[in-house]
């Protein structure tokens, strides 16, 4: 099963070069057309093939949504390592700046963010801009999960056996106490990639995400908004469909890898 | 965004409308705006969700009747005209809303606000002819005289569009010089006081505007209706959503696909009034100011984008053919003063490139199209977010402007957000807007097409004309405004529509079709083509209790 879905994950990262025609390529005399042979859903408005969109789209939305994850947990596993390690007023500083930045409303701080972008900054770095914003303001959960590791790590026996040889404080942070949080960050970030896929979804849904003419999964389903739409063109669900595999693919791994990590604790 | 469009409260006595419907009072009707208005000040307002609230709070002397496009009198009952003087009669014991009288010095009052230069009213175009002020003079406490400073065109239409302000109210903010802050929406209601069927209740922020009834409305008997609620629904989605729902009952104009949607539905009665007189086009920002100056000043550039849009592909698939494909402002709905001399060039990318050719743009090996001085061209179109139609337009005009190797950003901002861009900081490239629906007159589009008028869109308030064209459309509109004779009047306003269409700061896109939609327990629904198309005899409009209404 897991087998399957990193399969899937490579084919949707694969996507551009599988799409079956120019995902930009508007064949006007061919537009809001049912799925057929030639196009297996359909196209858009624009005539535009809505199966090469939902491929080109997931590497777009896939890859970004991993760069975030990636830079959540290196700040997450560096602040929380640090806090829980150092303590005192580290750690105090760092718990009171991770509780500011959970109460942070990140989906208004976005709206303004991107007001203050200029109007002609090209659509794909303003919208990996936004994106990286939701993670540098996202890095608080995680940081507060590795610092509690980090806590009964650091009163591990094999750590202070280490302190009693004499071994330096930053070697047995990073030869011994950091490593037992890898299982808590590849199950972190299980969570946070669909996560992020999913914001990148649903700003692309509401006209903040990677404007015309690139192709995203959120742009797929704006469609979906119009009351009409699915009394007219039941094929503009399949994109939706199509994601669900990947969400529900995620969440399962993610309890898959949890569950494992936590029998192997308590071994 | 509609141009500075005519207040329109409909003036036929009640005797004289014996066809319409008996109609039962009471109720609220609920009605959907698709932007938050910025002001509840008729004297400054300009975007359409503004005005339609304002319309239903005043009233003017003369207006024009949405059905027949005749003028009709108004709060002036009769008027007599004289070579260039216009003597109208004031209808007796009318009241404001708040239960003031209205007089000759409120008509004064209202029309020195609207002349003052200082408070740049986008009626003061309307009022100047050849850059002469009318002369308002009271007679008596019901008779005011109107000196026009020289032959005016279809002089009473002017009245239509010029809401009377209660001097009682105003003319100490005016005095002051804060005239143009004066009504805003956080202004408390008891103070918004008007002449038209409903008055301000309250304003609720980003959810609803709610009138009631003007107990002191002059009109005896109506309105029918108790309250007229906007609902601020910016999405034409959840305007529908709401309508089906039965918690909005008209919808002033349908987008094609909405139409095909509704017509399944029992509950809702659909009409399509045909051509309508809006037209959509791109407007270039042409402002001292503007970062693409250089290319967008290039006559060839603005034609070759024009040669190389395709209109057809907007009509069919963004209007699904409830649209005409337009090269000048003047839609093919408006059969008074279309000209069919506009030339209707076929779409061609190569015809478009040997423009640029010809005006020293050139290609890199890339393809990216690059201006005389060798930087490549790129530019953003403004588009509003709530209109849907409009963002596909842009997606089609990017697409087909990919092939002249241009690379076109399309930014869709909120409409107020997008109003200010374009009239006030003029922070903009490219934007994409319509006009049009209030009259079919040209004297209401001054301020559009006079180099010195706000809505001048490509470049407003000018001291003096840019270019040569822009004189010579100043001459014309005021040449046209002054011509008695109707096919003088003609002439010249169709020699602005070919200037306009050979210079194209705008690229004219297309007409719609104006289509709306009734909940069929609104009775006396006589939608217009005239903007407000479904609320223009609001006050006629009642809610049957009981079943359909006719």
């Amino acid at each position: 099963m897991t087998r399957l879905f990193l399969l899937l994950i490579v084919i949707l990262l694969l996507g551009p070069l599988l799409a079956p025609h120019d995902p930009l390529l508007q064949q006007r005399e061919l537009a809001n057309l049912a799925p057929t042979a030639q196009h297996w859903l359909g196209t858009d408005d624009y005539g535009r093939d809505v199966a090469s969109r939902f491929l080109a789209g997931a590497s777009w939305s896939i890859l970004v949504g991993a760069a975030a994850t990636a830079l959540v947990l290196a700040i997450a596993w560096l602040i929380g390592g640090a806090a829980g390690f150092l303590g005192g007023w580290v750690d105090q500083l760092a718990m009171r700046l991770a509780d500011l930045f959970l109460v942070l409303p990140w989906f208004y701080l976005l709206l303004g963010l991107r007001s203050l972008l200029p109007l002609s900054l090209p659509p794909r770095p303003a919208f990996a801009l936004l994106l990286l914003t939701i993670a540098l303001v996202s890095w608080a959960r995680p940081a507060r999960l590795v610092r509690g590791l980090v806590l009964t790590a650091k009163e591990a026996g094999y750590v202070h056996a280490a302190r009693g040889f004499g071994v330096p404080a930053p070697v047995i942070f990073f030869r011994h106490v950091l490593p037992a949080t890898f299982d808590l960050l590849a199950t972190q970030a299980l969570i946070l990639l669909p996560r992020f896929i999913l914001a990148e979804v649903s700003l692309s849904f509401l006209g903040l995400g990677l404007g015309e003419p690139d192709p995203s999964w959120g742009a797929l389903l704006v469609p979906l908004k119009q009351a009409w739409m699915l009394d007219q063109q039941w094929w503009r669900l399949l994109p939706a469909l199509c994601m669900m595999p990947v969400f529900i693919g995620f969440a399962a791994l993610a309890r898959q890898w949890g569950g494992s990590s936590a029998r192997s604790t308590l071994r | 965004m509609r141009r500075p469009v005519r207040d329109s409260l409909f003036c036929l006595a009640i005797a004289s409308t014996g066809f319409l419907s008996a109609a039962p009072r009471g109720g609220v009707l609920h009605v959907a705006l698709r932007a938050e208005p910025k002001t509840c000040n008729p004297v400054t307002a300009l975007d359409a969700p503004s005005r339609d609230v304002i319309r239903r709070l005043h009233a003017d002397l003369i207006t024009i009747d949405r059905a027949s496009q005749k003028t009709v009198p108004s709060l002036a009952e009769s008027w007599s005209v004289a070579g260039n003087k216009y003597t109208l009669k004031l209808r007796k014991n009318v009241r404001f809303s708040d239960g003031a009288p209205f007089t000759a010095d409120d008509v004064l009052f209202s029309f020195a606000v609207y002349s003052d230069e200082k408070v740049r009213s986008p009626q003061r175009d309307l009022l100047l002819i050849r850059n002469q002020p009318i002369d308002v003079r009271k007679l008596d406490a019901h008779t005011v005289t109107f000196q026009l400073p020289g032959p005016y065109a279809a002089a009473e239409r002017i009245f239509d569009s010029i809401a009377m302000l209660p001097k009682h109210k105003l003319e100490a903010a005016w005095k002051s010089g804060k005239l143009r802050d004066a009504w805003s929406l956080n202004t408390p209601a008891s103070e918004i006081v008007g002449l038209g069927p409903f008055r301000l209740k309250e304003y609720r922020p980003g959810e609803a505007v709610r009138l009631e009834r003007n107990p002191y409305y002059w009109k005896s008997g109506l309105p029918n209706l108790d309250g007229l609620e906007f609902h601020l629904l910016a999405d034409e989605d959840l305007q529908l959503a709401r309508f089906v729902a039965g918690d909005i009952h008209l919808l002033n104009r349908l987008t094609p696909k909405a139409v095909a949607y509704l017509e399944r539905r029992p509950e809702a009665q659909i009409v399509d009034l045909g051509p309508s007189l809006e037209y959509n086009f791109l407007a270039f920002n042409l402002s001292p100011n503007s970062p693409h100056l250089s290319a967008f000043n290039t006559r060839e550039f603005r034609e070759a984008l024009s040669l190389a849009a395709d209109r057809d592909a907007i009509v069919n698939l963004v209007f699904q053919k409830r649209a005409t494909p337009i090269w000048g402002h003047v839609s093919p709905g408006n059969k008074l003063w279309f000209s069919n001399k506009i030339p209707h060039p076929a779409r061609s990318i190569d015809a478009a490139r040997a423009r640029l050719k010809s005006a020293g743009f050139t290609w890199n090996p890339a393809g990216t199209l690059l201006d005389p001085a060798g930087a490549p061209v790129t530019f953003s179109i403004l588009v509003s977010s709530s209109s849907h139609e409009r963002q596909q337009m842009a997606v089609l005009l990017q697409a087909d402007w990919k092939q002249l190797g241009i690379a076109v950003t399309i930014t869709p901002l909120e409409f107020r957000a997008l109003l200010d861009r374009v009239l006030n900081t003029r922070q903009f490239d490219t934007c994409l807007l319509g006009l049009g629906g209030g009259d079919a007159d040209p004297n209401p589009e001054m301020g559009v097409w006079q180099s010195s008028g706000a809505m001048h869109l490509w470049n407003p308030n000018q001291k003096s004309p840019a270019t040569k064209w822009e004189a010579e459309l100043d001459a014309l509109m005021q040449n046209q405004m002054g011509a008695t004779k109707p096919t003088e009047r003609f002439r010249l306003y169709a020699r602005v529509q070919e200037i306009v269409a050979a210079e194209q700061p705008m690229i004219f896109l297309a007409s719609p079709n104006v289509v709306v939609a009734r909940a069929n327990t609104v009775g006396n629904f006589r939608p217009a083509v005239l903007d407000h198309q479904t609320l223009w005899n609001v006050e006629e409009l009642f809610l049957s209790k009981g079943g359909p209404a006719k």
